[in-house]
């Protein structure tokens, strides 16, 4: 089954969007909007006047503003723990000084130095829509952003001047102005129908005695972006997010700490499932983490083939190729134990990297599959670049990767993926990954050829896993729901203890088989405000991977029993 | 914790974390016998916790109205004010409200219930000299409730005194590393002692033997001039009319707050105490606070300097004029605004206090008018800076704050009078090298809607 993708097309200069259905929207004419005034003539200003003395003037210079409110929700067995709104603005000022060849970005120095390269200034600026405050900011920030801007290229220009460089790959790409105008969305909000919700949820809990700490956590926020750039771009983008998190605790007899978790993830609030729905899957989620509890743990390491299903499916496709998707080249450095996260695939172009069955690509432009709404979604991405639709890998066949506006080697344009969700360095993601077949197998036939890979390598079972968790210390993922699939008489028995060793990006190659299934995963991981993504993904049978069983000692179970479930 | 009144919540929350405490604990127990064994015997050998009456106390709870549009008005009213100097880059009014309700119960059969509610309205605002250095003013005004503020007026006039006072920080010289007398301000005086004495007398510090123990032997000594006293006082609610921020009724062990003379005309009485005994202190004197998530240990509430044989300001500064004469200086120093400090304490470092000035004066010993300056800190030890103090004034000032240290921030209050001090000494202050912004402000003669 194909999934029906509605996209939009981004052609010419202005764009007018339609907010999906779902949200109320309102029309708002941004030459009136303050924010937005504030941000052109500032920005007129500085381009044409800001310059210290003999030094060079800044050749590029972008302002953006994240306008966010935010309200959360949560509870734990059936009562509130939080309930809070919060409204804030977020401004970033980047003053780029050189030229598009050669400029102060990209560019870390110093012993021990881990983090990023700076992206310009980030800071709170005020939430009222008050010009003359806006503008004073920015002020101050462009003027802050310059100087630093000044100093980081005289640095760079210092170490390049004794180094051999063998690439002259430009730092920064020219991109074509565009104008980009989103509608203003409301965050309407029913507080005290929220409170009684994620009460009424987590009050489920109090069915499971075996569970030990519970939390439901519900997020909804409403962010507006505003960009302007010296290069004419100017857009305003609306986004809203909407998640329930569900977490259970617990620990088996033997005393191994146990967790189950589910998201939903959702552009609005009636995309959310029904309240009976999502009231299911906790339970379901309780009784499995319950069923967790007395679970046989894994026995022996485990080294062969693998199902992965559903939601484990996506998330594995998360952790080991997406991050390899991208074309983001590294920042310039004079520290050798700077972490390198290069793609392992950019030498790799036009070359096989997946099985032929097998096709990926990227499209934020995607707003919906069916009626589920993809949070990947965006019109223009957070450099004001338009997003487009980008083939990937073409039957196994790496055809193209990611770009920001920090060209690769023979790669010099963005195609609009440079993303940064809260403002800072952006770099390239993906937006809606949808990875294809054409040639998807039912479940039982997965099964089945699992079954025989396990009987060639002499194995009594093979694993099949349903559900990883984002947990980041797991290099894929915490398997959540593992099961052995026994050869004999192919039963499925939940197992406990787990822990998946990292997959590399070669033994992809080796995915034997996809389901015909496509799970659509809408995933927010990492950070304060991550990055929104979509990932519509099949069922794998890899052809192998390695387990490991649990090692070291346990905490020893609680003493007492939970006071709601105990006699007294 | 749960925020509803649930009881089958709140007790799934207590039950899990006792658990946890109660491994933690066990762990930690070991090794303490084990360290016990091993290591030479320490000096204090005082119980690890004091045997206290149990305490049972059902005190009123707070809770917070405010009129948010209102006080969104008034703050946005406030920071306008800064608008017209263009010279000012940045000016922020702040408000804060908090209404805690604290809860205790213990093995010992205590439970208290109290409630303490406070505001702050703070003021910050910022310029740079022309050389780079960053100059700032911060006027903090505390209270128990929202009625307790100050009027408009009151805070508008704040304001503009902070506006002219930062022009003049603009247009003053830097002073060069000075040493020699100095008059502290009420205020700064309070800070002063809070930082140099009050941190030295928190009783868990006698005991700690990677502390610095400056006065652990010093009991029933002279360690300050015989005109002086100090005691802290937590059950003091206001002084000249102001709400003190280190009230409280019971500290955060469940015992009640009490007034503790520590220095009596000079000599060493007391120490701040905790449930943690130390030799000849066997008791807690409801001094253990805590922020949240900490251990509490022994802090300070109400530290109130006080003094017989005072003279008037302007008899001060006639000693002071004198002092500098006499150790052939041009001028003295009048440290009048004080923005807070820090002190070491321990062992591995150097015994040493720093407070932060923010409106320093040099008071010239042949009549020219007295002289602001910019770019210092004051700096020095303990004991020498003690026996330096020759007299002081005659009107206790209120610097209400919060004090960091090992068990969080809690909220401070130091009363004193100015004090006069035979030698002071200031160091340079670490400065910015980066220059004012380049354009003016928008809305200047070039910038303009």
């Amino acid at each position: 089954v194909k999934p029906r993708i509605l996209t939009k097309i981004t052609i010419g200069v202005v764009l007018l969007v339609t907010a999906s259905a779902a949200v109320h929207s309102q029309t708002v004419a941004v030459s009136d909007n303050p924010v937005m005034r504030a941000m052109v003539d500032e920005l007129k200003r500085s381009v044409g006047e800001l310059q210290f003395r003999d030094l060079e003037k800044p050749y590029f210079i972008q302002y953006v503003i994240l306008d966010q409110e935010r309200y959360r929700a949560s509870a734990t067995f059936g009562a509130l723990t939080a309930s809070d709104v919060d409204r804030r603005r977020i401004m970033q000022v980047q003053a780029r000084v050189g030229d598009y060849d050669f400029d102060n970005s990209e560019f870390v120095t110093g012993p021990g130095f881990q983090g990023s390269p700076p992206a310009g200034i980030v800071s709170e600026t005020v939430i009222d829509n008050n010009y003359d405050a806006i503008r004073h900011s920015l002020w101050l920030a462009t003027d802050a952003a310059y100087k630093q801007s000044v100093e980081q290229l005289a640095r760079k220009r210092a170490f390049v001047q004794n180094k051999v460089r063998t690439e002259q790959i430009p730092d920064f790409s020219k991109e074509n102005p565009v104008t980009v105008i989103g509608m203003k969305q409301m965050l309407d909000l029913d507080k005290p129908r929220w409170e009684k919700q994620v009460r009424e949820w987590s009050a489920i809990f109090r069915e499971f005695p075996a569970i030990q700490r519970s939390s439901v956590i519900l997020e909804a926020q409403v962010t507006h972006r505003y960009l302007v750039n010296s290069e004419g771009t100017s857009t305003f983008q609306p986004s809203m997010l909407v998640s329930v998190e569900v977490e259970g605790i617990t620990e088996s007899a033997d005393g191994m700490r146990l967790r189950h978790w589910i998201p939903f993830n959702v552009s609005a609030f009636e995309q959310l499932p029904s309240r009976e729905e999502i009231s299911k899957s906790i339970r379901q989620m309780a009784s499995d983490l319950s069923a967790l509890r007395s679970a046989p743990v894994l026995d022996a390491d485990y080294s062969g083939p693998v199902l992965f299903t559903g939601q484990a499916s996506a998330e594995m496709f998360a952790r080991v190729l997406v991050p390899n998707l991208s074309g983001q080249r590294l920042p310039l450095t004079d520290n050798q134990q700077a972490p390198t996260n290069r793609s392992e695939l950019v030498d790799r172009l036009n070359r096989p990297v997946l099985p032929r069955f097998l096709s990926v690509f990227d499209d934020p432009t995607a707003q919906r599959i069916g009626n589920k709404e993809l949070i990947g979604h965006y019109q223009v991405d957070d450099q004001g670049v338009p997003a487009r639709r980008v083939s990937l890998i073409e039957q196994g066949v790496l055809k193209n990767l990611l770009m920001s506006r920090r060209p690769g080697k023979d790669m010099p344009q963005s195609n609009g993926h440079g993303r940064s969700g809260i403002p800072g360095r952006e770099t390239a993601q993906i937006g809606n990954l949808f990875i294809q077949s054409n040639d998807g197998k039912t479940y039982e036939t997965l099964k089945q050829e699992l079954i025989k890979m396990c009987l060639e390598e002499n194995l009594k079972y093979g694993i099949l896993i349903k559900g990883l968790d984002t947990d980041t210390r797991s290099p894929i993922g915490m398997p959540v729901l593992t099961y052995k699939i026994y050869v004999d008489d192919g039963r499925e028995e939940l197992i406990r203890g787990a822990f998946a060793q990292s997959i590399p990006i070669r033994s992809l190659r080796q995915i034997e088989a996809v389901g015909n299934d496509n799970f659509v995963v809408n995933r927010l991981a990492g950070g304060d405000l991550p990055t929104p993504t979509t990932i519509v993904a099949p069922s794998v049978l890899l052809e192998e991977m390695d387990l490991k069983k649990p090692a070291g000692n346990q905490q020893k179970p609680s003493l007492l029993t939970h006071p709601y479930f105990a006699s007294n | 914790m749960p925020i509803d009144d649930d009881v089958d919540a709140l007790r799934s929350v207590i039950w899990l974390e006792t658990d946890q405490k109660y491994k933690a604990a066990v762990e930690r127990f070991i090794q303490v016998k084990a360290n016990r064994a091993i290591k030479v015997d320490e000096e204090d050998t005082s119980a690890d916790m004091s045997r206290e009456s149990n305490q049972t106390a059902i005190l009123p709870m707070v809770t917070m109205s405010v009129d948010v549009p209102a006080w969104e008005n008034k703050l946005k009213t406030y920071s306008a004010l800064f608008k017209k100097y263009p010279e000012i880059y940045e000016g922020t009014v702040s408000l804060s409200s908090n209404a805690n309700n604290d809860y205790l119960v213990n093995s010992e059969g205590a439970s208290i219930q109290h409630g303490q509610s406070s505001v702050r309205l703070s003021i910050y605002a910022r310029t740079k000299a022309d050389d780079g250095m960053e100059l700032y003013r911060f006027e903090a005004f505390d209270g128990y409730t929202l009625d307790r503020l100050p009027s408009d007026d009151k805070v508008q006039q704040t304001i503009q005194t902070m506006i002219k006072d930062l022009q003049a920080l603009r247009a003053a010289p830097v002073i060069e590393p000075y040493t020699g007398p100095a008059i502290l301000s009420g205020r700064a005086s309070g800070v002063f002692f809070h930082e140099i004495f009050g941190h030295r007398i928190e009783g868990h510090r006698q005991k700690n033997e990677s502390e610095g123990q400056t006065f652990t032997k010093k009991v029933n000594q002279p360690i300050l001039p015989d005109f002086i006293s100090v005691v802290d006082d937590p059950t003091a609610e206001r002084i000249g009319g102001i709400d003190l921020n280190g009230h409280y009724a019971f500290d955060d062990d469940g015992v009640p707050a009490q007034r503790v003379s520590v220095v009596d005309k000079g000599i060493l009485k007391n120490f701040l105490m905790s449930r943690s005994p130390v030799s000849g202190f066997e008791n807690s004197n409801g001094h253990g606070r805590k922020a949240p998530g900490y251990r509490s240990v022994g802090r300070q509430g109400n530290l109130i300097v006080q003094a017989t044989n005072t003279i008037s300001d302007a008899r001060m500064r006639a000693q002071l004029i004198e002092e500098a004469k006499k150790q052939g200086k041009t001028f003295g120093l009048l440290f009048q605004d004080i923005s807070g400090g820090f002190t070491l304490t321990t062992r591995a470092n150097p015994q040493a206090f720093e407070v932060t000035p923010i409106m320093v004066y040099k008071i010239y010993v042949d009549g020219r008018p007295d002289e602001l300056v910019r770019g210092v800190d004051l700096i020095g030890t303990p004991l020498t800076s003690f026996s330096k103090i020759v007299a002081a004034g005659d009107m206790p000032e209120v610097f209400n704050g919060f004090c960091g240290a090992e068990s969080g921030y809690v909220p401070v209050a130091a009363i004193s009078p100015a004090i006069l001090t035979t030698q002071i000494e200031v160091q340079k202050r670490a400065k910015s090298s980066d220059r004012p912004p380049i354009l003016p402000p928008p809305g200047g003669p070039t910038g303009g809607q």
